[in-house]
């Protein structure tokens, strides 16, 4: 039994090791005993990490990052690569972020298959999906992702995952799993989503409130470490059980909405995005506009993971932060 | 004036009930007089502690001593509870006194002496003689007292009555609809589809009037609808989609133990800014198949319009004259699932809302603007709802789904069905209103 438990001990490599999600997936990682170690790679040191935490420094925009990540990941034999080098905070380089999301996953995509590493985990967003008019009640996973045009935070990704899509049917030895989160919100996460809850006094769309859902910045995380463990392969969808109105998740979260009319929202918007404060950015106006339920059937059945926090829970961690 | 200032002397009209009443007024409402009146059986002989006592009572105590307590408008409150002195026991309960619910206020306000004189207070104990007038008194001290004594009793016994309650909990419910409508509902209790259970209910005294006394909503043949997933396919009537929500309250109401009802709305009702919200927090869904499907693997009965909008833009002297059933989508999903087909005929919604004119629209993005009598006050015509004979399908292969004569064949018959169902209720009915 102790010889299967050694066996089963995972090693597992961490990108983007000092971003928002790992910050919450290492504490986890270090108290699991399932894992041996694990190998955080960003371009600087995570800030406290313990004992079976490694770090190597890797910038992964760079050329030539792939064969370093390969050389680093074949040295201590990783089993699981989580790919969690993403911008969530705000952006001053869009080409840097794209550079990085983009040209990095691609390095990373490559050099996992190249360490012989058994499996990629890596997040994605149920907004990918896009929030059309057209859209069913509950988005399955099969929904084309047609992201928001003008918008290069959400178009970055819907590369990623494509570049994934066309990987996993070239190189099917590699298990790609995808985890599409709802918006994740939480007291220490830094997103767009939490920054334009954060300013409390939303701007929304008079006459229009749609259903969104979200999910704990805690939760992800877990859903992050199930996924180094579960035998699925895929996309799935992870939200935190609940669906709320976009009025009701602002006022759980302790601000206040501001319905404008159309036109005035789009101008508002835009100054506000020109100011500097954060705001959802002029794309995103669909996702105040129609529904956006993902449907997080397939997590909780095939994938086995089940969300501690509901979603007026979820969004009720933001009071007071 | 033995009868007294207010004419509601209680030992001469045997006013207890009465206080009763006033005394169950929840205590959230209304001013706080009503919800400081302690909530507890009375002992026999207690007398009444709150509204027909009369307010002249306390001037008194000013000529005492010049102490002078808080008077109304303040506080409705104060005012009543001033007649209970601190600590006096108000009953008796199990040979236990239960202690004034007011007592450490009670110190720092009632700080006038005893309004014992000249006449028996009445604060005394609740074992005071019931013949005492304590009325009379009201009289000596002159008109003013007296006027506002009747109007504050009038006043809190408006404010407990019940149609009181059911007027406030009326105006609630049409906030929350507002509120809904301009996108601020902030509701937290949704279902997955959106619909709000707590706005339905604060909405029930509005769907309530609509349906039982508005409407009188007459559903035959309601036992007809199957347990488990089932197509009711209607015919889509008046202006403005009242129907769905209307068919989905009798099938709640008449068959309570189905699984809850929806019904699907086309997009040009469900992305409609106001009126979109708000029909989907009362239930509605958007009509497309993926919709359908997931309602009926979850067993529940699928209201449906196959009509559409063209159902809605039928002008008034086109009413009851069935448009095309669209592409059979309905019946498809019926094959392919196993959903019986149950036509359901509604009459009387074409008089509630009839389009007489279609205004152009465009400049509001809408493809016209419908011109109704009340605008989008619906009329009080009576509805009759008639759910037919289910359509079964069941003896069909699945593979049926894929034939266009079929599916053709099932939607026709559907069409008839309810078109006949339509004639005779129409020739059956007595009076439009």
């Amino acid at each position: 039994m102790s010889g299967s438990q050694d066996q089963a001990r995972l090693r597992v490599a961490v990108t983007g090791a000092t971003g928002d999600l790992a910050s919450l997936l290492l504490p986890l990682l270090e108290q699991d005993e399932r894992v041996e170690r694990v190998l955080a790679i960003d371009t600087s040191k995570p800030p406290a990490h313990g004992p079976k935490v490694d770090f190597h420094p890797i910038e992964l925009s760079q050329q030539g990052s792939e064969t370093l990540l390969a050389e680093a990941l074949t040295k201590t034999g990783i089993d699981v690569v989580c790919h969690l080098a993403f911008i969530h905070g705000r952006v001053h380089s869009p080409s840097f972020a794209h550079e990085l999301e983009v040209i990095g996953s691609m390095q990373v995509l490559s050099a996992t298959w190249r360490a012989r590493a058994r499996r990629l985990i890596v997040p994605s967003l149920t907004a990918l999906y896009g929030a059309r008019p057209h859209h069913p009640a509950f988005l399955k996973e099969d929904t084309p992702l047609l992201g928001s045009p003008g918008s290069r935070f959400l178009n970055d990704r819907v590369e990623v995952e494509q570049q994934l899509q066309a990987f996993r049917k070239s190189h099917p030895e590699l298990e790609i799993l995808v985890l599409r989160f709802a918006p994740i919100v939480g007291p220490t996460v830094n997103n767009p989503m939490t920054r334009w809850l954060k300013t409390r006094l939303v701007p929304t769309l008079l006459g229009f409130d749609p259903l969104w859902q979200v999910i704990h910045e805690e939760d992800a995380a877990r859903a992050l470490q199930h996924a180094l463990f579960a035998k699925a392969q895929g996309a799935f969808n992870v939200a935190a059980p609940g669906v709320l109105s976009l009025s009701g998740l602002v006022r759980q979260s302790g601000g206040a909405v501001v319905p404008l009319p159309h036109a005035a929202a789009r101008a508002a918007i835009h100054a506000l995005e020109m100011s500097g404060v954060a705001a959802v950015p002029e794309p995103l106006l669909d996702f105040i506009h129609y529904n956006l339920v993902a449907d997080s059937r397939r997590s909780r059945e095939e994938l086995g993971f089940v969300p501690s926090y509901d979603a007026r829970d979820a969004a009720a961690s933001l009071r007071g932060v | 004036m033995a009868k007294g200032v207010l004419g509601n002397d209680p030992f001469l009209r045997g006013a207890a009930p009465r206080e009763e009443k006033a005394e169950e007024g929840p205590p959230e409402r209304g001013p706080a007089a009503v919800s400081r009146r302690p909530a507890k059986p009375r002992a026999a002989g207690a007398t009444a502690l709150g509204s027909e006592r009369p307010a002249p009572a306390r001037p008194r105590s000013k000529g005492k001593n010049g102490a002078r307590p808080s008077r109304l408008p303040a506080s409705v409150s104060g005012k009543l509870n001033e007649r209970i002195a601190p600590g006096e026991q108000l009953a008796k309960v199990d040979g236990q006194a239960l202690p004034h619910p007011e007592a450490p206020e009670k110190a720092a306000v009632n700080d006038r002496p005893a309004i014992s004189s000249p006449s028996p207070s009445p604060t005394t104990t609740p074992s005071r003689s019931p013949s005492t007038p304590t009325t009379t008194t009201t009289v000596e001290l002159g008109g003013v007292e007296e006027n506002r004594g009747r109007g504050l009793a009038r006043l809190v016994r408006l404010l407990a009555s019940t149609s009181f309650e059911k007027a406030a909990a009326a105006a609630r419910g049409l906030g929350r609809a507002l509120a809904t409508g301009l996108g601020v509902g902030a509701s937290v209790c949704l279902d997955d589809y959106g619909r709000d259970a707590e706005l339905v209910r604060a909405l029930e005294p509005w769907s309530a009037f609509l349906y039982q006394r508005y409407w009188r909503v007459r559903v035959q043949g309601v036992e007809r609808v199957p347990t488990g997933s089932a197509i009711l396919v209607a015919n889509h009537s008046g202006a403005l989609p009242f129907d769905g929500f209307i068919l989905h309250l009798a099938l709640d109401r008449e068959r309570p133990e189905l699984n809850q009802s929806r019904w699907l709305v086309e997009d040009q009702v469900f992305h409609a800014p106001f009126v979109g919200p708000l029909i989907n927090r009362l239930g509605a869904v958007r009509a497309c198949p993926e919709n359908a499907v997931r309602l009926l693997e979850e067993n529940r009965p699928v209201i449906v319009f196959p009509e559409g909008v063209q159902g809605m833009g039928k002008l008034f002297r086109e009413r009851y004259q069935l448009k095309r059933f669209g592409r059979g989508g309905f019946a498809k999903l019926a094959v392919r699932h196993r959903a019986p087909i149950i036509p359901v005929a509604v009459v009387g919604a074409e008089e509630s809302l009839p389009l007489l004119y279609k205004l152009p629209g465009k400049w509001l993005g809408a493809p016209y603007l419908p011109l109704t009598p009340l605008g989008p006050l619906p009329l009080p015509a009576r509805w009759c709802v008639r759910f037919g004979e289910p359509i079964e399908v069941s003896q069909l292969p699945r593979e049926a789904a894929e034939n266009p004569a079929e599916i053709q064949g099932l939607t026709d018959r559907t069409r008839e069905t309810i078109q006949e169902m339509l004639a005779a209720m129409l020739e059956e009915r007595s009076s439009v209103f």
